[in-house]
């Protein structure tokens, strides 16, 4: 337990593109590094985010050290350890740990590590991103089928497959995008029968191979998250703004969705 | 090019530009003619008064701290604007006859430290058109200290002991100073006051009598102490025949100065560096240390944020901090003396948002109320783009 001493915000903040946030000090570099680790691996580590370190933080020495590393072909990972290392946010454990962490992260099959990407780009709110890592997972699958001799391998990987194009489904309904839905859930079908894509396809269509008590449950589910949207904070407060001018509405109401969308994919 | 010392008071106000001899006293009155043409101040509002064609005020020092409104000449006026207005006069007055072309910096000294009049009195100064760090604004011991400091130093060998004689109260300052091996603290009060009317003195049997308080005054404050110098100041001992006993007494086996605008001269040595080589102590210094624990590369470390001896008008500072594992910040108070205890404060993060460890930035800013109280602001910050700031706040009043 203690109370750390901070160094003043950086007058400018880095826009990371990869994060879609903006980063204003030291602190918010290494959360972001520590909670993010598989987006930090995918050349996070830019000129622009050295530059940055030396002018925006003062960190004149560990900028320089950065850019002779880098120029000299350092791994992406290490980067990131001197980053974590030398500014004063993580425990020497915590640094450890991350350390481990990208090992292990290395160690997956290329899928799996792809999937993972995805995943991290989802939950910091970059669904293109997210759809892109998405889509080689399944080219890195479907190209694993083809030379994987053991059957049940085969069938293993086939039901990841279907998960996966599940997994875009949902990105694809996120962005309103029913037709791409389904046409992704006509591709799914082609692979083999999955009860989680008959549902999508149920939750879109309102037509599926599913027993009435599933589709009754599926439907009550909707209802009650359509409730507890309509009687949450959010809806409240864009509510609210129906006096302001159309214009106005939809960016202070497109703040509170944002705003909402982040909290949920943080917590969810 | 000089250095200004004021000394307001609703009876006068003296003036005094650094290193000169002559210290310029008038009495605190403003006036103007009755169809505002044209203003006057100290004798020649009196006189203008006297010959019916000006209107005069005075108590503009009451008026400033009840931030009142005076009529003159039929026009509305503030207290700030009549204070500022007279001292201008005065200022540029001062300033002409030591053929000094501008003031550089103001220090004004009042006779009590009190936050809301030092506030009133600077903005009136920064009316005048003196930026923020162009004025400071005193007490009458701070203003004593820095002229004794400034006095030769076999005068300041003992103690030294100051009574102001004022239009209706007599004012008794001790100064004393501790010798150590490290920096000397230095330490002055206004021990007591007590209601003297001078009128009292135009008679022989009111004189008999202001003698014998004056002792008996001088008595009470200075016996079993040693005191190597006296000074008297104030319109009250403008003459002194009428005190005999009381001059006997105190020049004993010490030297006794009378001085004429010594809080002036002191107010107006305030910027002397020699004054760092000191710490003071008195009602416009925070006599302790405030310091916060807090964690610097992983050290557990006290921070200094308020050395003793600051002074606590105008006194601002800003931390940021994170707390790691812990809802509360501790303060430490380290009273003066070699004995003293350190004392912890601890202030409960309580109201601030529940985020992940490591993700609440809190700026930590802290102004003073008075010499013996630190007003605490926690404010959330957020944590970037990340958390957005909550907008809770956490203000606490700590005794130092």
């Amino acid at each position: 337990m203690s109370l750390k001493l901070l160094s003043r915000m950086a007058g400018k903040p880095f826009c990371s593109e990869k994060l879609n946030m903006r980063l204003f000090s030291g602190e918010e570099l290494c959360y972001v590094i520590l909670k993010y680790p598989l987006i930090a691996m995918d050349d996070f580590v830019t000129d622009g985010l050295i530059e940055w370190i030396g002018t925006g933080l003062h960190e004149v020495d560990l900028a320089g050290s950065l850019y002779h590393d880098k120029k000299d072909g350092e791994s992406c990972e290490n980067l990131l350890l001197s980053i974590l290392q030398n500014l004063d946010y993580c425990r020497i454990e915590e640094v450890r740990e991350f350390r481990n962490t990208l090992v292990s992260y290395r160690k997956l099959p290329e899928h799996e590590l792809i999937l993972e990407t995805a995943k991290t780009y989802y939950r910091a709110g970059r669904e293109a991103d997210a759809y892109s890592n998405l889509e080689k997972a399944v080219k890195s699958i479907t190209a694993l089928v083809r030379v994987t001799k053991d059957e049940d391998e085969k069938k293993r990987l086939g039901l990841k497959k279907l998960d996966v194009l599940c997994d875009m489904v949902a990105v694809r309904m996120l962005r309103f995008d029913a037709e791409g839905a389904l046409r992704l859930l006509d591709m799914a079908e082609q692979t083999g029968r999955f009860t989680r894509a008959e549902r999508q396809r149920f939750l879109i269509t309102g037509k599926a191979n599913l027993p009435d008590e599933e589709k009754e449950k599926l439907l009550n589910e909707r209802r009650d998250l359509k409730i507890s949207a309509l009687s949450g904070e959010e809806c409240t407060r864009i509510k609210e703004l129906s006096s302001l001018p159309d214009e106005e509405f939809l960016i202070k109401a497109g703040d509170i969705i944002k705003e909402w969308k982040k909290e949920y994919r943080r917590t969810s | 090019m000089a250095s200004i010392g004021l000394d307001i008071t609703d009876d006068y106000i003296a003036v005094h530009v650094e290193q000169s001899e002559t210290v310029l006293i008038k009495p605190a009155v403003i006036g103007c003619e009755k169809d505002g043409s044209a203003w006057y101040v100290g004798e020649d509002a009196y006189r203008a008064a006297l010959n019916g064609t000006g209107v005069i005020t005075d108590g503009l020092l009451t008026l400033l701290g009840k931030d009142g409104v005076k009529e003159l000449g039929g026009e509305q006026y503030t207290a700030m604007e009549l204070l500022s207005r007279l001292l201008s006069m005065l200022i540029e007055k001062a300033l002409k006859d030591e053929n000094a072309c501008e003031a550089t910096h103001v220090t004004a000294a009042l006779h009590t430290a009190d936050k809301e009049l030092f506030d009133r009195v600077a903005a009136c100064l920064m009316k005048m058109g003196y930026g923020e760090d162009e004025v400071t604004v005193i007490s009458h011991s701070e203003a004593f200290m820095y002229f004794v400091l400034s006095q030769d130093r076999s005068f300041y060998v003992g103690n030294v002991a100051l009574f102001d004689l004022g239009d209706g109260v007599l004012s008794f300052y001790e100064f004393s100073i501790q010798r150590g091996t490290g920096r000397q603290h230095v330490k002055c009060t206004c021990t007591g006051e007590e209601g003297f009317r001078t009128e009292i003195l135009r008679t022989d049997t009111g004189k008999n009598l202001g003698d014998r308080i004056m002792t008996e005054t001088a008595k009470r404050h200075m016996e079993g102490k040693v005191f190597s110098t006296v000074f008297l100041t104030g319109s009250g001992f403008s003459k002194t025949e009428w005190a005999g006993e009381f001059v006997s007494y105190t020049c004993h086996r010490r030297k006794l100065m009378l001085e004429e605008g010594i809080f002036a001269i002191g107010a107006s040595l305030a910027a002397d560096e020699k004054i760092a080589d000191y710490i003071l102590s008195c009602d416009t210094r925070i006599s302790s240390e405030l310091s916060m624990m807090v964690e610097i590369k992983g050290r557990d470390t006290e921070l200094l944020l308020i050395p003793e001896g600051e002074r606590w008008h105008n006194l601002r500072l800003m931390a940021e901090v994170m707390p790691c594992g812990q809802d509360y910040i501790d303060f430490i108070v380290t009273p003066h003396g070699l004995n003293a205890e350190k004392q912890r404060r601890r202030a409960m993060l309580t109201g601030f948002p529940e985020r992940e460890d490591r993700t609440l930035r809190l700026c930590v800013e802290i102004g003073t109320v008075s010499a013996k109280a630190v007003k605490i602001t926690i404010s959330d910050m957020g944590f970037g783009d990340i958390f957005p700031p909550s907008g809770a706040v956490l203000c606490e009043e700590i005794e130092v």
